[in-house]
């Protein structure tokens, strides 16, 4: 292979995966994302993906624009980081609930929102701090508390509740290939053409 | 049966009974009768008890020589009357819940003494009846398989998660190490389970079992172990989320056209 022809392929595959594999690959996680998260549990609860999506969002168009490389065995990029994603429990990112929902969640657990925790504690002036978005307890606490004498363990049961991991980023990469092989061919074409133009001239 | 569930029980077993020999503890319980169950139960005063998902009494006479340190089931059980020992012809164990059924004598069961598996091993996400802690998952992610010769020669794979669920930070760094070591750089024996699982229906041990490898691919190899620990931000010390890692790992084997 000339190195001219080297240099063009390696600029147009690294165009097409910036600007058709990279938004694609995120789109078909973003598809997951919205298939296995979205719509389980209340918007009022704080951990709600629909909360985190756009953070989500922005976090992987990040990460393709900052881990899209060439390197001697090709050009690679990665998405869905760990730490990014705050895997580590002593870092705090917004996301870090996402996670704890993506692992799975062992247990069953009811979501208590701070209006109904009034209403139970009869409209007493409650300082949330760290709870104003509401609370999850465990099913034994709200029977032993009595929370099933105000709401229905059905109604308050939290979405996620006994949910196994839920892997989002395992999707189908057989486009790739096909947008590889396309770009290959058009590239080969393209320097074929500027070689009989090269050659017209001379 | 069939290949990924030969392997499936294969790796159960190997946690179980090998790689966690350590924690197969030994217990002595007086015996209650359980009218519903026909059989006398006995009455625990300790936490996680043998009778959890996941865990039971453990059948064989020897401990940490291989899967299955001998393929016929152990004598090392001992149950008591009140003024002696019964003779193992008078009773069935009964592994799983467990217990022991009386088949012939007058002598009432009183005591006995047996193993038990500490550490509970179970093959799917407890959606129903969650385990007492610790236990381990196996989370079955993928399996695919592709060419590797002319022919009509395959390469299994399969992806695993190995979730490890402990009840503080020591015991999960323990087995979270334990369970790394056990399958970094090691193979494992696929056996054929031609006489069916170890123990039958009922959880007494099933007579038909037998050790044979399986003839077709005998053994498989792990490759990519890698531990990664969930630091969830969980906040009740109590929670059975609080202390998880997870070890992940790619099975696979050949198999000859």
């Amino acid at each position: 292979m000339t190195g001219k022809l080297k240099r063009l392929l390696l600029k147009n595959l690294y165009f097409s995966i910036q600007n058709r594999v990279g938004p694609e690959v995120i789109r078909r996680i973003m598809d997951k994302f919205q298939v296995g998260l979205i719509g389980k549990v209340t918007i009022k609860d704080p951990a709600a993906p629909e909360h985190f999506k756009d953070e989500f969002f922005s976090m992987l168009k990040g990460q393709l624009e900052e881990s899209l490389v060439i390197t001697p065995d090709g050009i690679s990029f990665s998405l869905g980081d760990r730490d990014k994603l705050g895997y580590d429990g002593n870092v705090k990112t917004p996301l870090q609930t996402m996670v704890f929902i993506l692992e799975g969640v062992l247990g069953e657990y009811a979501f208590i929102s701070p209006d109904f925790y009034k209403t139970y504690k009869s409209g007493k002036n409650i300082k949330f701090g760290r709870w104003s978005g509401g609370f999850l307890i465990s099913k034994e606490a709200f029977f032993k508390e009595g929370w099933d004498k105000r709401i229905s363990w059905n109604e308050a049961r939290w979405g996620f509740s006994n949910t196994g991991p839920i892997n989002i980023f395992d999707i189908d990469q057989s486009f790739i290939a096909e947008i590889i092989d396309t770009t290959i061919k058009s590239t080969i074409e393209e320097f074929a053409a500027s070689l009989r133009a090269e050659h017209g001239k001379t | 049966m069939e290949f990924i569930r030969k392997v499936n029980l294969s790796l159960h077993y190997n946690l179980k009974y090998n790689i966690l020999s350590n924690y197969i503890e030994s217990e002595s319980s007086n015996l209650e009768f359980d009218e519903q169950l026909g059989m006398y139960k006995p009455t625990y005063d300790y936490t996680p008890n043998a009778g959890g998902r996941g865990r039971g009494v453990y059948p064989f006479d020897t401990i940490g020589s291989g899967i299955f340190s001998t393929c016929c089931e152990g004598s090392y059980i001992k149950v008591y009357h009140s003024t002696g020992e019964i003779s193992s012809s008078n009773y069935n164990i009964n592994y799983k819940v467990p217990g022991v059924t009386l088949v012939s004598g007058t002598d009432i069961p009183a005591m006995f003494e047996y193993k038990w598996n500490y550490v509970s091993v179970i093959d799917e996400w407890p959606y129903v009846n969650v385990p007492e802690l610790p236990f381990i998952l196996l989370d079955w992610k993928k399996f695919n398989s592709e060419g590797f010769q002319l022919g009509g020669g395959k390469k299994h794979i399969c992806n695993l998660d190995v979730l490890i669920f402990g009840s503080s930070k020591p015991e999960l760094d323990d087995l979270t190490y334990i369970v790394h070591e056990g399958l970094y750089n090691k193979c494992l024996t696929v056996f054929d389970f031609s006489g069916g699982d170890v123990f039958d229906w009922s959880g007494e041990f099933n007579d038909f079992f037998n050790c044979d490898h399986n003839s077709e691919i005998p053994k498989v190899e792990f490759n990519n172990v890698s531990v990664n620990y969930l630091n969830l931000p969980v906040d009740f010390n109590n929670d059975l989320n609080a202390y998880r890692s997870k070890v992940s790992l790619e099975i696979f084997a050949y198999k000859e056209a």
